[in-house]
């Protein structure tokens, strides 16, 4: 083997001008799956084990969700829907989650998500009726589009407004606080507890199982491209680049999926699955259902 | 031949996609109990060889019979040997992800009895046992990506003994591991082997083959068995692991001293320096 002489020689510092790394998409993508990588732990920290809901039966919670959202889709009230949102905030007080952060990853994505049909939803174009603010008067060539000159938003678009932004923080909050108080085996089980077939209950897990993998997988690409990257590249080669390591971890993430296959057929799987039973309920879990189910009756009825 | 062999293969070649040869005309039989290390470069064909003994892959020519059965994809989708087989056999991957698919380390350890219809209830126990024997029942409701690469290793090991296998196929068991972990495995090896099980290891770690196995065999990078015999026999043979590139031989030093002696791939300026 002959070593090239200029491997073997020092490396000297050698100006190249100025050189920016500009933060391109890459960059951020690359601390978008690092900060995913360290909330991802971070959910799967083992939850406080004595607060209210970490001692009810995951089927229980998984059941009661399931039931507060279709009682959440189907009530129309706002007073009802915010009396649901309290009581959400205050089970998860009571289970010791952190609220602050709690509040940060309910509201904000709530807010993001719901702005683009709620803001148009105010306005008469939308929802017609009674205006309460008056915005701006419509271009004449536009008239014969809409049914008034004026653009303003009406009580009945405030209202409906209000609903579905109550309703979508309200689900959100009830979702979080079930995933944040129930392990995620036990969410996976419990799923199976509900009848969902066995064998979507096992690609679920496997799909979380090997999303941390190829997240990691990809992150480390990144970090690989960054430790040797002196400048930024124009956006076509940036782009050409990304375009590659999609392909790349998606063919790596085809050849996981085949070798996985291979370890749970070499210990005896054969297509079905046969899963750990959770253990009884107990009384304590048969109360919180029936006053789950008392809260979702009232707010179907009023 | 070896008398009543657990495994026996004949002729057995294997092609990958594209018709990369993976194995060559390979005759070797495996007595129940013996403690077989297969040796060989990277891409020598050890892997597939372990492969075809779990039943994942089948012969391009050739055949692989186990437990008196021959062994073809259709003889283990259907009927009771399959089911037999998988119990008996058990593989360690060489990568502990592959084989870490399910949510937790408890579930893990249970999923190959749960499959192969034992009692949930002895499935259970029967994991906690195993976790126990290998102290790692405090990590029982563990994710996997929570592990270290060396408690990976320990809990693939423990998901394939988990169903109670006669035969232990384990691909590279020592990679990753710290001295302690690989000095701990090979005692545990060593301590299945006594009890009567069959344990096939592939391997390019001479140090394992000579302190666990009883028998070895040797891939070439024409993908042939060029020896099999006793680990010490082989291990001797400094002229055939040079061939094979399982040692080189080179000059360095060591302060004012120089010395030439072989080295393994592995561990490779890990040697008592007192020679010259």
């Amino acid at each position: 083997m002959k070593t090239p002489r200029w491997l073997l020689e020092e490396t000297a510092a050698v100006s190249h001008g100025r050189r920016e790394l500009r933060k391109t998409f890459i960059n951020r993508a690359e601390k978008t799956s690092r900060k995913f990588l360290s909330e991802f732990l971070l959910v799967n920290k083992p939850p406080v084990n004595d607060g209210l809901l970490q001692k009810l039966d995951p089927r229980i919670k998984m059941a009661s969700l399931l039931f507060l959202l279709v009682a959440l889709s189907l009530s129309t009230t706002i007073p009802v829907i915010l009396g649901i949102y309290v009581a959400i905030l205050a089970t998860s007080f009571i289970s010791r989650l952190d609220i602050g952060k709690y509040l940060r990853v309910t509201l904000g994505p709530t807010i993001v998500f719901s702005m683009p049909f709620v803001l148009p939803m105010t306005l008469n174009l939308v929802t017609p009726g009674k205006p309460i603010l008056f915005l701006v008067n419509l271009p004449n060539q536009i008239l014969w589009l809409t049914p008034s000159s004026q653009l303003t938003i009406t009580n009945t678009g405030l209202v409906m407004a209000a609903t579905f932004f109550t309703r979508a923080l309200a689900m959100l909050s009830a979702t979080q606080l079930v995933m944040r108080t129930t392990p995620p085996h036990l969410a996976f089980a419990s799923l199976s507890a509900l009848r969902i077939p066995k064998l979507a209950v096992l690609l679920l897990r496997m799909t979380y199982r090997y999303l941390f993998i190829l997240t990691e997988l990809t992150n480390n690409v990144f970090l690989a491209r960054k430790s040797r990257t002196i400048r930024t590249g124009d956006a076509k080669s940036e782009r050409a680049w990304a375009a590659g390591r999609i392909g790349w971890i998606f063919k790596r993430s085809v050849y996981l999926g085949d070798q996985v296959t291979t370890a749970m057929i070499s210990r005896g799987w054969t297509g079905g699955y046969n899963a750990l039973p959770l253990p009884a309920l107990k009384r304590a879990d048969w109360l919180a259902m029936g006053c789950l189910a008392v809260v979702v009756t009232a707010s179907v009825v009023f | 031949m070896t008398a009543n062999p657990v495994f026996h293969l004949e002729d057995v070649s294997f092609n990958y996609s594209g018709g990369r040869p993976a194995l060559n005309q390979i005759n070797l039989s495996l007595a129940r109990a013996e403690k077989l290390v297969i040796l060989g470069p990277n891409g020598c064909g050890k892997s597939t060889l372990l492969k075809i003994f779990d039943g994942l892959l089948f012969p391009t020519s050739g055949s692989f019979t186990a437990f008196g059965q021959t062994v073809t994809e259709e003889v283990l989708e259907k009927g009771e040997f399959a089911a037999d087989f998988r119990r008996w056999v058990a593989f360690v991957f060489q990568d502990s992800d592959i084989q870490l698919f399910s949510s937790t380390v408890l579930e893990e350890v249970s999923f190959g009895p749960l499959q192969l219809d034992i009692a949930p209830n002895v499935a259970v126990a029967r994991a906690e046992e195993i976790l126990k024997m290998l102290d790692l029942i405090h990590l029982k409701d563990s994710q996997p990506h929570q592990l270290s690469g060396g408690e990976k290793k320990k809990v693939a090991l423990a998901s394939s003994l988990a169903t109670g296998p006669e035969i232990l196929l384990a691909d590279e068991p020592t990679n990753n591991l710290d001295p302690r972990s690989k000095s701990w495995l090979i005692d545990l090896l060593n301590q299945l082997g006594e009890a009567g099980k069959t344990i096939v290891l592939a391997t390019q770690d001479l140090e394992v083959a000579a302190q666990f196995a009883t028998r070895a065999v040797i891939l070439d990078q024409d993908h042939k068995i060029v020896a099999d015999g006793s680990p010490a026999d082989l291990l001797a043979d400094k002229e055939l692991l040079e061939k094979v590139n399982l040692i080189h031989e080179h000059w360095h030093e060591h302060g004012d001293k120089s010395h030439q002696h072989e080295h393994t791939h592995r561990d490779e300026h890990d040697h008592d320096h007192t020679r010259e």
